[in-house]
């Protein structure tokens, strides 16, 4: 099987931050705590830089390390739409996202490689 | 031995000769315009980018202050400022977006000194117009392979366009300005396909910035209806002219009495900022597209000293429309906001 491109991270990335973005409104509307509040924030805003990153600096290195973060961020993500599919409570989805939002940064991390 | 074909040969180049001697100023006029035009219109829509780049924080803040103050948390409603990290490679973004544009500004100089050596048969600047455009497809270039990881990006070139790559100059005419015209012709043509490439090799980018930026724009309308900030007839009355239906008088106060009406335009908005990002990443394929169609014709003018500019001035004339129908939608923003 070919490995990811430098286009399919980007977009993996990207559809991670569009959809955490379009469903913050409502998670927040169901948050009952500061905590919950804050937590929800905080992973839009790393999405979107991790999504930032990602549009300045060229995602192609290569390597099975690289095309695994690639696959545990895709997993991730899927996990995620699970959880608001299946009507998870607001906590579980928030550490759903929460693991994307690390998975994501691992692979805009390791995937820029030398990139400025 | 003959000696007959060699004269024969001879003959021939010097009938080629003669017949390619003259000036090929009409042409080359011609496609400096059609230059001109393809580079006026795709720089106003990359700086739109950069612009929409660098003023994405007032609407960002006041959506994530909105959003925070419907939370049944109350001490959450306060003013909350897009955080300074995001700000900054927003504004990282833009300068990048702004370095396209300013090459494409810098081509459109080399294409205006082109019209002018083709119109007025005298010496004007135009070596240092074609350099300072090369220059500044070389800096595109090289702040594109940044983007890259430092590598050189080497795209796959289309079969007419790389044809560029190897073009030959054939037998030169005496005459300085032909040669002026032709030499101008190959360096601008390099500038194009220079830039064509950083172009092209950000395309993926720009299609998500686009969706980023008016998915950015779309959540802060959103606010400002449901908030009925705005009237809910911006939505209701393109929608009735689409379908070619009469609103009957008081239009207005029948959708702000339903929720079901108020919820099935709040449906329509969205469908729109769909229809907003496909029509902004049109507008940046068809530059792309523009500049393949220049290309073409700087080949023609060199292999055959004519041009037929009727598919740049297409693919302009298209991008052309979508800008002012894209400024028009702005100019209509900006009136409501007043």
């Amino acid at each position: 099987m070919p490995g990811s491109s430098a286009n399919d991270r980007l977009t993996v990335i990207y559809k991670a931050y569009k959809s955490a973005f379009a469903r913050r409104a409502a998670d927040l509307k169901q948050a009952t705590t500061s905590e919950q509040v804050q937590a929800v924030m905080d992973n839009v805003d790393a999405l979107e830089g991790s999504y930032l990153d990602a549009a300045r600096k060229s995602l192609d290195a290569t390597g099975p390390d690289i095309e695994a973060c690639y696959q545990a961020a895709l997993s991730a993500t899927v996990a995620v739409d699970k959880a608001y599919a299946q009507g998870k409570a607001l906590a579980e989805r928030i550490t759903a996202v929460s693991a994307v939002v690390s998975a994501v940064g691992s692979l805009v991390t390791k995937a820029a490689g030398a990139a400025v | 031995m003959s000696m007959r074909p060699f004269l024969c040969l001879a003959l021939a180049a010097m009938a080629a000769l003669g017949g390619c001697a003259a000036a090929p100023r009409a042409p080359a006029t011609t496609l400096a315009e059609a230059g001109l035009k393809a580079t006026g219109s795709f720089g106003t829509e990359v700086r739109n980018v950069a612009t929409q780049l660098r003023e994405a924080d007032a609407a960002d803040s006041f959506t994530r202050t909105w959003e925070l103050c419907q939370t049944p948390v109350a001490e959450a409603c306060a003013p909350s400022v897009t955080p300074e990290r995001l700000s900054v490679q927003r504004n990282g973004l833009a300068d990048v977006v702004d370095l396209r544009a300013n090459a494409i500004d810098q081509l459109g100089a080399a294409y205006a000194a082109f019209k002018q050596e083709a119109a007025y048969d005298q010496s004007t600047d135009l070596q240092g117009a074609t350099k300072s455009a090369i220059d500044s497809a070389n800096s595109f270039g090289q702040a594109a392979a940044a983007l890259n990881g430092g590598k050189r990006f080497i795209p796959a070139v289309p079969g007419e366009v790389g044809a560029l790559l190897d073009f030959g100059f054939g037998v030169l005419g005496d005459r300085l300005q032909r040669k002026r015209i032709l030499r101008a012709n190959r360096e601008i043509a390099q500038a194009v396909l220079q830039l064509r490439n950083g172009m092209q090799n950000e395309l993926e980018v720009f299609l998500t910035l686009t969706d980023y930026l008016v998915g950015k724009r779309t959540a802060a309308r959103l606010v400002f209806y449901d908030a009925q900030l705005t009237s809910p007839m911006e939505v209701m009355t393109p929608l009735a002219d689409q379908l070619d239906v009469t609103l009957v008088p008081g239009a207005e106060s029948v959708v702000a009495n339903s929720p079901a009406l108020r919820t099935a335009l709040r449906a329509t908005m969205e469908a729109n900022s769909r229809v907003e990002v496909l029509e902004a990443q049109g507008r940046y394929r068809a530059g792309i597209a523009g500049l393949d169609a220049l290309l073409r014709q700087h080949r023609e003018l060199e292999t055959k000293g004519g041009v037929t500019v009727g598919d740049v001035e297409r693919i302009i004339d298209q991008l052309n429309a979508s800008l002012a129908k894209y400024a028009t939608k702005q100019g209509g923003e900006a009136n409501a906001r007043q």
